[in-house]
């Protein structure tokens, strides 16, 4: 099989198999424009993702590289959040910050399912928590005036009418 | 040494706030993966994510959740390439949470419209009423969605069988807050026939009411079925308009034989359909004030992996065309 050659954000190179590559829609599109040939030395540069970032994605493409592609028809597909498998799950492991990056990588790199476990990680730690474990979880400042927070509390109870 | 300290601020910043790594529609799209019930307390979390959320992620996730609104396809979704297709609805977050939670347009809320399930969620006056599987002495159900699939009726004897169902709107998510707004036509129809050799009465009455319980509107519905020409099926239906206090509607319907004959040869009643019709007005892509729109718009498109999901033709006229086929476009 044909290998190709990733530069990341850092400099580090990886030589990554073309099958496995290509579930990036963003390198599959650049190298079939670029048209590099089997045994080409050229390097794609990938300047938005960091070596540590760039490792765990060819981790996660490598075990994925046989998922039968997602269907055209994938109504429902990201109602559940519960569906995440227990190998992603243990990939995803990880620090907020990671997770986080994995987030943007997938986006800038075009990785639908990878995009969807990252986004359903973070949904599922926001789940079910009160605004205030929110904040806690992702360090986030709640910059609503007492009034204010009042005010959006009962617009939320007006959804819900007894 | 400059790229050291870009670095280590890089670091810095991850470590303590996530979710400042991420663009503004990167956070709209994650936020969608949210439950709706968790989704309002997002939205005290902090004024960016309330923002984000009342603004395009309520209508983000109903985009992408809601059959009939966008056939599972994101027709309204703001997250278009070409701001020049955008489709945005121009209705306040509410009525998407309602849509993500409730589903209530389009759809029927009658239940056990057909009797598939014996003689619940109906109010009866007598028990008089039998159910058939398959209508007997009379033509089979037409082949038509208002059964969804099923194949039974409710069937009248020679006293008066008579029996109703309410539905409350607010059980459906539709507060009086959004039927205020939204005054959406209420549809409510039904099938009826009669065996082929016995006539029969077919009475049918709709009540929308407010929520005192008072009466805002009436149609009412009555027929007789002759001997000998009664097997056929036939639809009757009716739109209420303009109901914006509308809080329930009452259906109620009866039927007899007319010829006071022993056994059930009464009037056959199945398929009853009450529908709340969503009033899509498509401003983005034909109203006045789309220059406005499209700058507002344009700042949020999506970046292409999350576009291409929503795009599954390249050709525009295509979805033009199911949109115009499978919405009433209001002005």
């Amino acid at each position: 099989m044909p290998l190709i050659k990733l530069q990341s954000s850092d400099g580090e190179v990886f030589q990554v198999d073309f099958d496995i590559a290509k579930a990036s829609v963003t390198i599959k599109t650049m190298v079939e424009d670029l048209g590099l040939e089997d045994d080409d030395e050229e390097i794609v540069p990938l300047p938005n993702v960091n070596a540590g970032i760039l490792k765990k994605v060819i981790q996660w493409a490598t075990y994925h590289k046989d998922d039968p592609p997602p269907a055209d028809d994938d109504e429902g597909r990201e109602k559940r959040t519960d569906d995440i498998s227990s190998w992603d799950a243990d990939f995803l492991k990880v620090d907020q910050g990671t997770l986080f990056e994995l987030i943007l990588a997938a986006n800038y790199l075009d990785i639908k399912g990878l995009l969807d476990v990252t986004c359903k990680t973070v949904a599922n730690m926001i789940k079910g928590k009160t605004p205030e474990e929110i904040r806690k979880t992702f360090n986030i400042k709640n910059d609503f005036t007492a009034a204010e927070e009042d005010q959006v509390r009962k617009e939320n109870e007006w959804c819900e009418e007894k | 040494m400059n790229k050291m300290k870009f670095f280590n601020r890089s670091v810095k910043v991850k470590k303590e706030k996530p979710f400042d790594l991420l663009p503004d529609e990167m956070i709209i799209c994650l936020l969608s993966f949210v439950d709706v019930d968790s989704l309002l307390n997002c939205r005290i979390v902090c004024k960016r994510w309330k923002s984000f959320i009342d603004a395009y992620v309520f209508q983000e996730k109903a985009s992408r959740e809601n059959k009939f609104v966008n056939n599972g396809k994101g027709y309204y979704s703001f997250s278009q390439i070409d701001s020049n297709t955008v489709r945005k609805l121009e209705f306040p977050w509410y009525v998407f949470y309602a849509i993500c939670k409730y589903d209530p347009f389009h759809r029927n809320l009658v239940r056990n419209h057909c009797g598939q399930d014996n003689f619940k969620h109906w109010a009866f006056n007598d028990m008089w009423w039998i159910i058939e599987k398959n209508p007997v002495g009379a033509d089979p159900l037409p082949d038509d969605p208002d059964f969804d699939g099923q194949t039974s009726c409710f069937v009248s004897t020679y006293k008066l069988c008579s029996k109703s169902q309410t539905i409350l709107f607010k059980n459906h998510g539709l507060t009086n807050t959004i039927m205020k707004l939204l005054k959406p036509d209420i549809l409510v129809s039904e099938w009826y026939s009669g065996r082929c050799d016995c006539g029969c009465k077919y009475i049918f009455k709709a009540s929308v009411h407010d929520r005192t319980n008072m009466v805002l509107e009436l149609h009412d519905y009555n027929n007789i079925l002759l001997q000998w020409q009664a097997n056929k099926w036939t639809k009757i239906s009716h739109i209420f308009k303009n109901q914006s206090n509308a809080s329930s509607i009452s259906i109620y319907h009866a039927g007899v034989d007319t010829q006071y004959w022993r056994g059930h040869y009464g009037s056959k009643i199945s398929g009853t359909v009450l529908k709340v019709m969503l009033p899509i007005q498509l401003k983005g892509l034909y109203g006045s004030n789309f220059n406005n729109r499209k700058t507002l718009d344009s700042k949020f498109v999506f970046s292409r992996n999350v576009c291409s999901r929503f795009l599954h033709s390249s050709d525009p006229s295509l979805f033009t065309n199911s949109l115009q086929s499978e919405c009433i476009i209001i002005k």
